[in-house]
């Protein structure tokens, strides 16, 4: 996946993180999962693998984890449908 | 009354329906609103209750262009109607004779929030003292033009009691002051606890229903180009019988609001965003659940004075 947009104008409030996206024209309150996501796909395009292990890293998880791993295809299903991320073919 | 600056007061209610024929050009805060109708109670109206807004010479561009008439679409009740008609000269609106001021100013409320997109536009009551200005931006229903309407007559200034303007970058809100519509149970309210008032004749059945115009005072109008910066926002929800109670909002939570309150947030794109963004950052924001208008204002005193400190 890449990211969907070639900016996306942001402010954090506490735990609320407010993203614009200006080809929807939306505004989009995401939790910090999410904004990790976008930060690690504004770096570069990433494959789910890739982004399982970078968020792994990111959180301290050695191990396999399970949820984290359900947690980021729910995300990223969330993001894709927000057009905030694009898939690969 | 047309060629020179000065006010609709200055003038005979005579004079001022012989040109009304015409059109007549009021200022109202950075607008220019073009007036035109034959009808006599118009002028009645207006001369009663916008005698202190300064009028323009014709040749000054108007935003919005507002004509009274008659009803000309055969109906049961048409000798009786009246419509008002924008710039392409169709009714906007159709009502009873009696209810022509309400309709004037709830299509010139139409016509600005859809076009002065120059502005973010929140739907909020905004009033300045000398510490800056207070924003109340409500739902209907949340007294939010009876608070307006108490607090323009305990010191505060009132900008508008329905737009927020406020200008990119410099956050600015500029003044809109119009008269104020109470509806319903509010009017009795500011009766008896605003008896200095200036109220206009009850409009009855309206779809709001029953509306008053509060006329505000001279000393309103003649600073309505002083903008004053936003320093204070308070969401009002009026409860019966409810005790006084503030409660800090968070940033996220003020955000939110301004972004589903203002008109044309959406339109606005990135700089709507940029503008809610920074107005979030730049006010001190409250909840406010009040029943009695002293003590909400003796609240909101205090809170202006803590903002500001």
């Amino acid at each position: 996946v890449r990211h969907g947009a070639g900016r996306l104008p942001s402010v954090r409030w506490g735990d609320a993180n407010f993203v614009f996206h200006a080809e929807s024209g939306q505004t989009h309150l995401l939790n910090q999962t999410c904004m990790d996501l976008l930060d690690l796909l504004g770096q570069a395009p990433r494959t789910l693998e890739d982004l399982y292990r970078l968020l792994r890293a990111r959180y301290g998880v050695d191990d396999e984890d399970p949820d984290l791993r359900e947690a980021l295809d729910s995300v990223v299903r969330v993001l894709d449908t927000l057009g905030l991320i694009v898939p690969l073919p | 009354v047309t060629g020179v600056t000065h006010r609709l007061r200055d003038h005979s209610l005579a004079a001022f329906a012989d040109v009304l024929g015409n059109g007549v050009r009021f200022a109202i805060g950075p607008f220019v609103v073009h007036v035109e109708s034959r009808e006599l109670d118009v002028a009645r109206r207006l001369h009663a209750h916008y005698p202190n807004y300064p009028l323009v010479p014709r040749e000054r561009f108007a935003d919005v262009r507002l004509t009274v008439r008659r009803n000309r679409t055969p109906s049961r009740h048409w000798w009786s109607t009246r419509v008002v008609c924008l710039e392409d000269g169709l009714p906007f609106t159709t009502f009873p004779r009696d209810a022509a001021l309400a309709h004037l100013e709830w299509t010139l409320n139409w016509a600005i929030a859809t076009r002065a997109h120059h502005f973010l536009m929140l739907h909020a009551a905004v009033l300045a003292n000398d510490r800056g200005a207070l924003l109340l931006p409500a739902n209907p229903g949340s007294g939010k033009s009876t608070l307006a309407a108490y607090l323009m007559h305990r010191g505060w200034r009132l900008l508008s009691d329905e737009f927020t303007l406020i200008e990119d970058g410099t956050l600015a809100v500029h003044p809109f002051p119009r008269l104020v519509p109470l509806k319903n149970e509010s009017i009795d309210v500011i009766r008896e606890c605003v008896p200095e008032a200036h109220l206009g004749p009850p409009i009855p059945g309206t779809h709001k229903g029953t509306v008053v115009h509060l006329r505000p005072d001279d000393a309103h109008i003649a600073r309505m180009h002083e903008t004053a910066a936003p320093r204070l926002m308070i969401f009002p929800k009026y409860t019966p019988g409810a005790s006084l109670r503030v409660i800090p909002a968070e940033r996220s939570d003020c955000f939110v609001e301004i972004t589903q309150n203002a008109f044309n947030y959406v339109l606005k794109g990135e700089e709507g965003f940029r503008l809610a963004v920074a107005l979030t950052n730049r006010v001190a924001s409250y909840r406010l659940v009040y029943s009695d208008l002293a003590s909400a204002a003796e609240a909101i005193d205090s809170l202006m004075v803590d903002a500001t400190a």
